[in-house]
């Protein structure tokens, strides 16, 4: 299984090589919670204020099946 | 004022070949001066009587006569006049807001004028709120533009925001968003909240009965260190705050109008760079 992951904004910095057009292609199998995911990739969780998993609202507790395109955001402030 | 309105105005074909009454702002101007009252009272008198101010005529079919009435008596209060403020003010002057606030304590600098669609190298160092109310007027004559050149706080909020039907959030940290969200839901108005870093954006409008930034920015325990922010350390250029100021115009009209469906608990993001649009919903 594939999970798809997106980051938004300075997340990218913390994964040399992210293409915004492609994401992060991340095999696993079987489940995975957010957390685990997060700290697999050494993304900084402190600075991920949302998580989006298949376009809806998550926790970093959430468990993951596999399949699912997961999209993290830190706080965007500017104006 | 009625008859007299009608006596200026006269019938033109409009760009689909219909027939339509319109009143120029030269007559209409005669006519603000002539009864003593402000060019938006003629409009607001031109529009009750079916007759378009010759201004609205590209409105047409997409806001209607009634809507353009509507908006007209409509105040909207923007907090900011920089990357988001400057456009959504000029946008709404543009769609015929009838009452503008406009909010902001900076004057401008020279860091501004890469996306900062209110500033030009001649106004650099006036206040941005002032050049705003010079600005909007030249732009739309029968918006009345209000400023304040202050810092939105605790104890001057409630006084800037009160009479407008929709809040527009334009300010560029998180501790100030939560102070307006506050006074906007003590008030009871709706809030159109956008904000931007590097070529990404995002919009959310907040109803008083929404949960609001705290899907955003957490608990209110923000980040001290504005520096790591990521608009901070990304800048903004100007392709960014224009296209999520649209938006925000767009959500102050799909509440004013009551048409469409504003982003109320869900987070609309735009990466320009990608080309991507996508909603995610807190549902």
């Amino acid at each position: 299984m594939l999970l798809k992951i997106f980051l938004s904004s300075t997340l990218r910095k913390y994964y040399p090589g992210y293409e915004s057009l492609v994401g992060i292609e991340y095999p696993v199998d079987g489940e995975i919670s957010v957390a685990t995911l997060i700290r697999t990739l050494k993304l900084p969780q402190e600075r991920i204020k949302i998580v989006m998993v298949n376009g809806a609202h998550a926790s970093l507790e959430d468990i993951l099946k596999g399949d699912e395109r997961v999209a993290l955001f830190p706080p965007v402030g500017g104006g | 004022m009625d008859k007299k309105i009608i006596e200026r105005s006269k019938t033109i074909q409009d760009t689909a070949g219909r027939k339509v009454r319109v009143l120029e702002d030269v007559s209409a101007f005669e006519l603000a001066k002539d009864f003593g009252c402000s060019l938006r009272s003629v409009y607001e008198t031109a529009l009750n009587a079916g007759v378009c101010p010759y201004r609205y005529i590209r409105n047409r079919e997409s806001i209607s006569m009634e809507e353009q009435l509507r908006l007209s008596k409509s105040q909207v209060a923007v907090i900011g006049s920089g990357g988001l403020g400057g456009p959504i003010l000029l946008l709404l002057a543009r769609m015929g807001i009838g009452r503008l606030v406009a909010v902001d304590p900076d004057c401008f600098d020279e860091t501004n004028l890469n996306r900062q669609a209110l500033s030009s190298v001649p106004d650099l160092g006036r206040p941005k709120s002032e050049v705003a109310a010079r600005v909007l007027k030249d732009v739309n004559p029968a918006t009345d533009v209000k400023v304040y050149q202050d810092r939105l706080d605790g104890e001057n909020a409630e006084t800037i925001l009160d009479g407008s039907k929709v809040v527009v959030d334009a300010l560029d940290n998180v501790p100030d968003r939560f102070t307006l969200q506050g006074a906007a839901r003590s008030l009871n108005i709706p809030l159109v909240h956008g904000a931007v870093a590097g070529f990404e954006g995002q919009l959310m409008t907040i109803f008083p009965e929404d949960r609001g930034f705290s899907l955003l920015y957490g608990t209110g325990a923000v980040e001290a260190d504005r520096e790591r922010s990521p608009e901070a350390l990304l800048g903004v250029p100007a392709v960014t705050p224009t296209f999520v100021a649209t938006l925000e115009a767009m959500e102050v009209l799909k509440i004013l109008l009551k048409r469409g469906r504003p982003f109320r608990n869900a987070m609309v993001h735009v990466d320009m760079e990608a080309g991507e649009m996508n909603r995610f919903s807190f549902e």
